[in-house]
């Protein structure tokens, strides 16, 4: 590509070619230092983002575990110089301080009543089985749904209909969630109520519904692109031997890839739960459990929103809902893990 | 020939520059903004008092948001805020909060609001009492038929970051609310469930329940046996102190703000302020009135 000898010259251009912006070549040197100034700038970038996330997980942790830590009790002396009667020192001191840490609580107690005037609770119970509630309904809807689009779209579908359904998905994946909330909250939650003769829709059925609509582009995306791995040999040997399609979908094909639909679920999973706007809006947030997909539910990440801007920094308030976070946070880095490796592992 | 530029590219990518540097010059220009966070109820006429307010003082921009007085408060005390909007009196916890930290709070009251309590326009019952209304959200009333209506009463709130949550529990629940009551994010998500729900039973702030119009029937309360129900859209009501759930909205500032936050709480006690607190269909607060 290069000639031994750089020419000083302008090129011959091509015909209906205009190099108006031709530039003498530079040295070998010059080139060396604007490598070298590429790659810090690229490298600076990289190590912003690795950075970023080591603290982030740092600080999560160590806020998250900080509820398992007590609090001591509030000096009087700031009773007194925060100009408090008798009973507000009662209140605020009972907020505040004398806390013994979580161990009592989080994992074994389903009240979660935070801001409770004589007895605060942290119980995570119920704000697990409404986190577990809507995205399970999620995962179940979409799961299915999602792969059986994923087969269509790989094994039945003309090209035609393929190239319009990729930039389709894409739209889906790209709703805002709160689009979706107000869809919940005008649309969906009204016609659940009708439907099932309730006096809201503000219900944990209408969460679920709308996180299996959110994790439908993810479950389809990543379903798809395992179904496609699956190599043409295997069909067209199955074919040649004289199955028909379902049978060669069936016997072949999904053996072949089960291991990327497992995987597209869960990462649809995980997309469901970690999404907040839509729930917070459709689900209704009630502090009481959810004893069914019809009652209200108030899911993690809702409880996380609509709380941690509110509360003192290091109350019992706000350490519990670190620990909250760091829970979510678990909980979907673990779903990541195995969906990843479960597409590491594909079939030969 | 794969990277030689056209002069179009050229051109494009000097355009990109050129409003890259306008954005930022634009950025750079308003210096730090003035950030002001806290009550939902509030946030509507804040952001019009904002917008009033930056046309007045070229180069001062606001950046306002919710989330709540609570979260208002405690941003302010955090140092991430410089103006917390708070629809209810500081809490005892943030007065020892703040004075832990070493900062002064001072609450700067310039608007009076009520909190509505609604119900659906199906509903027959046209007042409750203040014990009825504090035994329907401590949860030992939970269907319509000891009050003249029929079915379960579904209960709409706000979480507990809310300041209109915390000054109902201090006024009317005077304890635990039932747990079973739905936290929506603000007064508009509450008109809209209880508009939609036969059932409900709500409590939203004023000026949002003026939007609703017809969609919602506001509730009179009756302080006293025996007297009429008090109507939360009464402005007399409101000054004199007879509506039971009338506050003070205020703007909470650090003691000794910088000028720019001076000049915005000044502003909302202006001429230019009082208009939109009259537009947004609340109450301008006068020295005589009755509320803190």
């Amino acid at each position: 590509m290069l000639s031994a000898e750089p020419s000083l010259a302008p090129p011959e251009p091509a015909e209906g070619v205009r190099l108006s912006a031709w530039r003498p070549p530079v040295s070998d040197a010059e080139r060396a230092r604007r490598d070298r100034r590429m790659r810090a700038l690229v490298t600076a970038g990289a190590s912003l983002v690795g950075l970023t996330l080591a603290a982030l997980l740092i600080v999560l942790t160590v806020k998250g575990l900080s509820a398992l830590w007590p609090i001591a009790p509030v000096d009087p002396a700031l009773l007194r110089e925060a100009g408090l009667n008798a009973e507000e020192s009662a209140r605020a001191a009972a907020a505040l301080g004398g806390w013994e840490g979580l161990s009592a609580g989080l994992l074994r107690s389903a009240r979660w009543a935070p801001q409770a005037i004589d007895t605060p609770s942290f119980g995570a119970l119920g704000l697990m089985r409404s986190t577990a509630l809507t995205t399970g309904l999620a995962a179940l809807i979409a799961a299915p749904v999602g792969v059986a689009v994923a087969i269509y779209l790989s094994a039945f579908a003309r090209p035609m209909e393929r190239a319009w359904a990729r930039p389709a998905i894409e739209l889906l994946a790209a709703l805002p969630s709160v689009l979706l909330g107000l869809i919940g909250v005008s649309l969906l939650g009204p016609a659940l109520a009708r439907l099932f003769d309730l006096p809201s829709g503000l219900v944990a059925l209408n969460g679920g519904l709308l996180l299996a609509l959110m994790a439908l582009p993810t479950v389809i995306a990543v379903a798809w692109e395992a179904l496609n791995a699956v190599p043409s040999t295997f069909t067209e040997a199955s074919l040649a031997l004289g199955a028909d399609r379902v049978t060669t979908l069936w016997r072949v094909t999904l053996p072949a890839a089960w291991r990327g639909l497992v995987a597209a679920s869960l990462l649809g999973l995980g997309r469901a739960l970690g999404e907040t706007m839509a729930v917070l809006m459709a689900c209704g947030n009630s502090e009481a459990p959810p004893s069914s997909l019809m009652s209200p539910a108030h899911a993690m990440t809702a409880t996380l929103a609509l709380e941690l801007p509110g509360a003192l920094r290091d109350s019992a308030h706000q350490r519990a809902l670190f620990a909250l976070g760091l829970m979510l946070l678990t909980i979907s880095l673990t779903n990541q893990l195995v969906a990843r490796r479960l597409l590491r592992q594909r079939a030969p | 020939m794969l990277f030689v530029p056209s002069p179009r590219g050229v051109r494009l990518r000097g355009l990109s520059l050129c409003a890259l540097a306008l954005i930022l010059g634009l950025g750079c220009a308003s210096g730090r903004p003035l950030r002001v966070q806290g009550s939902e109820s509030e946030l509507e006429l804040i952001s019009g008092l904002a917008e009033r307010f930056a046309a007045a003082h070229p180069g001062v921009g606001v950046a306002l948001s919710g989330g709540g007085s609570a979260a208002g408060v405690t941003s302010l005390i955090d140092g991430a805020v410089d103006v917390a909007t708070v629809s209810r009196p500081l809490l005892p916890t943030e007065r020892v909060e703040a004075a832990r930290r070493g900062v002064r709070l001072e609450a700067t009251p310039f608007a009076l609001d009520t909190i509505c309590v609604v119900v659906n326009p199906q509903n027959p019952v046209a007042a409750l009492d203040l014990d009825q209304l504090g035994e329907i959200f401590r949860g030992e009333t939970t269907r319509w038929e000891a009050l003249g209506g029929e079915g379960p009463i579904s209960l709409y709130g706000r979480p507990s970051s809310s300041g209109t949550w915390s000054l109902l529990r201090e006024r009317i629940v005077q304890g635990d609310y039932t747990p079973s009551i739905r936290a929506l994010g603000g007064s508009a998500a509450v008109v809209q469930a209880v508009a939609a729900d036969a059932h409900g039973l709500g409590y939203a702030a004023l000026s949002y329940v003026r939007h609703a119009g017809d969609s919602v029937r506001v509730l009179g309360l009756v302080v006293r046996p025996g007297e009429a129900p008090v109507d939360p859209r009464d402005e007399a009501a409101a000054r004199e102190g007879r509506y039971p759930l009338t506050r003070a909205l205020s703007l909470v500032t650090l003691a000794e703000p910088r000028p720019e936050v001076a000049a915005l709480v000044a502003f909302s006690r202006s001429d230019a302020g009082l208009a939109m607190i009259e537009r947004a269909g609340l109450f301008a607060l006068e020295a005589d009135d009755a509320q803190r």
